[in-house]
């Protein structure tokens, strides 16, 4: 049995770690993407403006506050709560009001006099219910009324406290429009293959780093090594059988995922390019290569099994969030996007984007997708160097012939 | 019964070895010349370099002075074909824990044998070498210790190697495994391999080995058959007799006898250690008689290899 074999051997003597990191997280990639596509799916029914239930509590009594509660029972569910401690405290804490906005006596005339002479407007007091972001969202409605109150008494300096609610209601039912319209393939089969790819990253580093470190590793075992370094082969020999054993390993990954990819996303690509699908499968396999080259600088520097599975989730982890797989990098603050440029995974996400995203295969995009790889190539590269600097570093100072 | 080969080749010369970790002199000038199918003993404390001689011998550490010879042709890191004749046991049980024991076996033979058909025959033989016929299909942690000492063997030794080392290959093994390895290494030794045999457990030395060397701080100390090596101590003889009380004076008497190295009394029980002489144990019982001492059993012993290795080595811990 060749080096090569053995490598390969010693990687099926762990199913464990072929069912899980391979198969598992994987597949787990097509939970994502279509529990993603679900949700999205559900959006293009059509628009609907938030709901939620306000109690408002007038103690002003006066046309400013008359209006303003009259405007809330047009824009949302109106409550009745009766004025009293207990009865307020139960109406948010029970759920029975999503917001309570408490207009305090003396409302209208402090809102006039602020607005007038120039000065800060009296804030509402409101408390939410169970549902805060609808009580939020409502506080802030009934705040924005009470501000286009307070421009009107601005504007108009001689106008009653009924002419400056009219034109604050005036005023607030002017409102953005709404138009509802499915954009074509927004959440087609290239993005979802482009989501899917996205979170590839992560299966295809961690899976490559675990099982190719895993074979790497067995043969770094200090007693193994110094039999076979005992042997009639050479370490160049034994290291090539080695990593061509994991190369393999890596293109049987890289071929798994696009199956995956594939037969999650096969239909829904009806439409685009097949050269494009073809591209942003390929641009998986030279990202690859980075585990395979980071697996064998862990092997080179000794680190056992659980070592380099703690390495491989960890990387996985921090590259893929890096390539924007869990969270989109446009979220992400500035040092962070700045930061995913050195990580390889930014860049075959920028090559996957490119090439689901373009109309045709052009030069232009053959170029870009160039440029790309090429830097996830120079990752692997680097690594694969350092590797090979420390494994002869370290066998520098062991001693050895 | 050791054999000798006093004219046979050198398989393994080694000449003014030295290697050194900084100031530490871990092979001070070695001189080593191990005889074609011979089994060759590398006694000595821990860290006097049995292991250090070992690695560079099969070019696993660079030394800094020494020439080192294996089946008459100078070692080298590249010389592949010399190390295609060599086989390794090492200490620790070094196998692929993922394989079986035939996939173990076959996967150190194929270092050596390219031929398919020719290493399934090897692996075979191998495997009912050390009698692990019925565990082919088992992964090594399914195996007891024993077990697992016999697969390190089959690993070393499928390929049908000429020279073998084996680094204390019975550590932490039963007394039935140890005799079925020492057997099996005679075996090899009969079928015309050379071996080289570290141990610290010297009745198994003298057992199987024909020339033995003891080594400490990196030098040897001794070299030559088991007898050879007894006669190089001033001990000749252990004399132990069962005295019961020893009358006053008496133990003082006996080490006034010319030729006693040493007498000690304890728990009735007299020990006597000697230079080698005809007469020692008649003085003694001379002595013992005169002073009207009850005798129970008398025996008479030669120096062990045990002897010479604490009087070389001295008697202080090591490690």
């Amino acid at each position: 049995m060749s080096t090569f074999r053995t490598a390969l051997r010693v990687v099926a003597g762990h199913p464990i770690y072929l069912a899980v990191y391979v198969v598992f997280l994987s597949l787990m990639g097509v939970f994502v993407v279509g529990d993603m596509g679900a949700a999205t799916a559900g959006e293009k029914g059509g628009y609907a403006a938030y709901e939620a239930r306000v109690a408002v509590v007038d103690r002003d009594g006066t046309a400013l506050s008359n209006a303003l509660a009259a405007w809330v029972s047009d824009a949302f569910e109106l409550v009745d709560v009766a004025d009293e401690p207990l009865a307020l405290q139960d109406a948010v804490a029970t759920g029975q009001a999503d917001c309570l906005v408490v207009l305090p006596g003396g409302f209208e005339r402090e809102l006039l006099e602020a607005a007038r002479a120039g000065d800060e407007v009296p804030a509402l007091e409101v408390a939410y219910g169970q549902d805060v972001q609808a009580g939020a969202l409502a506080a802030q409605a009934a705040s924005r009324w009470v501000s286009l109150a307070a421009a009107a008494a601005a504007l108009e300096p001689q106008a009653s406290a009924s002419e400056v609610a009219d034109l604050a209601l005036v005023a607030a039912a002017e409102r953005a429009e709404v138009d509802v319209r499915e954009s074509e393939g927004a959440l087609g089969g290239a993005d979802r293959l482009a989501t899917y790819l996205n979170f590839s990253t992560y299966s295809v580093m961690s899976s490559i780093v675990v099982v190719a470190g895993v074979s790497l590793a067995a043969f770094q075992r200090p007693e193994l090594r110094r039999r076979t370094a005992a042997g009639p082969v050479s370490p160049a020999c034994l290291s090539a059988g080695q990593v061509a054993a994991c190369l393999v390993l890596a293109v049987a990954v890289w071929a798994w995922t696009c199956a995956v990819a594939l037969a999650s996303c096969g239909g829904a690509l009806a439409g685009t390019d097949p050269a494009l699908v073809a591209c942003a499968l390929a641009s998986v396999l030279p990202f690859a290569l980075v585990p395979l080259a980071l697996a064998f600088l862990l092997a080179q520097l000794g680190l056992g099994e659980d070592a380099v599975n703690a390495c491989g989730n960890i990387g996985a982890t921090m590259l893929s969030f890096l390539g924007g797989a869990w969270v989109p990098l446009s979220m992400l603050p500035d040092v962070v996007q700045m930061a995913a440029r050195l990580s390889p995974s930014y860049w075959v996400s920028q090559a996957v984007a490119a090439a689901l995203h373009a109309e045709a295969l052009t030069p232009e995009l053959a170029a870009e997708l160039g440029t790309n790889l090429g830097i996830v190539l120079l990752f692997a590269v680097t690594l694969f160097a350092v590797g090979l600097a420390l494994g002869r570093a370290r066998r520098r100072v062991a001693g050895a012939a | 019964m050791p054999h000798t080969h006093a004219a046979s080749p050198d398989v393994v010369r080694v000449t003014g070895l030295v290697k050194r970790y900084r100031e530490l002199v871990a092979l001070d000038h070695l001189d080593l010349a191990v005889r074609q199918g011979e089994i060759f003993g590398l006694l000595g404390p821990n860290g006097s370099g049995k292991t250090t001689a070992i690695n560079c011998i099969l070019q696993l550490l660079s030394y800094d002075r020494g020439t080192i010879e294996l089946f008459g042709e100078p070692m080298a890191p590249n010389r592949y074909d010399l190390k295609a004749r060599v086989g390794v046991v090492p200490q620790q049980v070094a196998v692929f824990d993922e394989l079986t024991v035939r996939e173990n076996v076959d996967a150190f033979c194929a270092l050596y044998v390219r031929d398919r058909r020719r290493r399934r025959q090897l692996v075979d033989e191998a495997i009912d070498f050390v009698g692990l016929g019925d565990y082919a299909r088992f992964r090594p942690a399914k195996l007891s210790g024993g077990l697992a000492r016999r697969l390190n063997i089959a690993c070393g030794i499928a390929h049908r190697p000429e020279l073998i080392f084996f680094d204390e290959p019975t550590v932490a093994v039963d007394p039935q495994s140890r005799a079925n390895i020492l057997d099996g290494i005679c075996r090899l030794r009969d079928e015309g391999a050379t071996v080289v045999y570290t141990s610290h457990y010297m009745e198994e030395v003298e057992q199987i080995c024909g020339r033995i060397m003891i080594c400490d701080r990196g030098r040897a100390v001794a070299q030559g058959t088991a007898d050879e090596l007894k006669r190089m101590i001033s001990l000749g003889e252990k004399i132990t007799a069962e005295v019961g009380e020893l009358p006053e004076g008496t133990l003082e008497r006996l080490r006034g006898l010319s030729h006693v190295l040493s007498a000690d009394c304890a728990d009735g029980m007299l020990s006597l250690t000697c230079e080698a002489s005809a007469h020692n144990l008649t003085d003694a019982l001379g002595v013992l008689t005169a002073a009207g001492v009850r005798l129970g059993r008398v025996w008479s012993e030669p120096p062990t290899l045990n002897d010479v290795f604490l009087e070389l080595c001295g008697r202080e811990l090591r490690d």
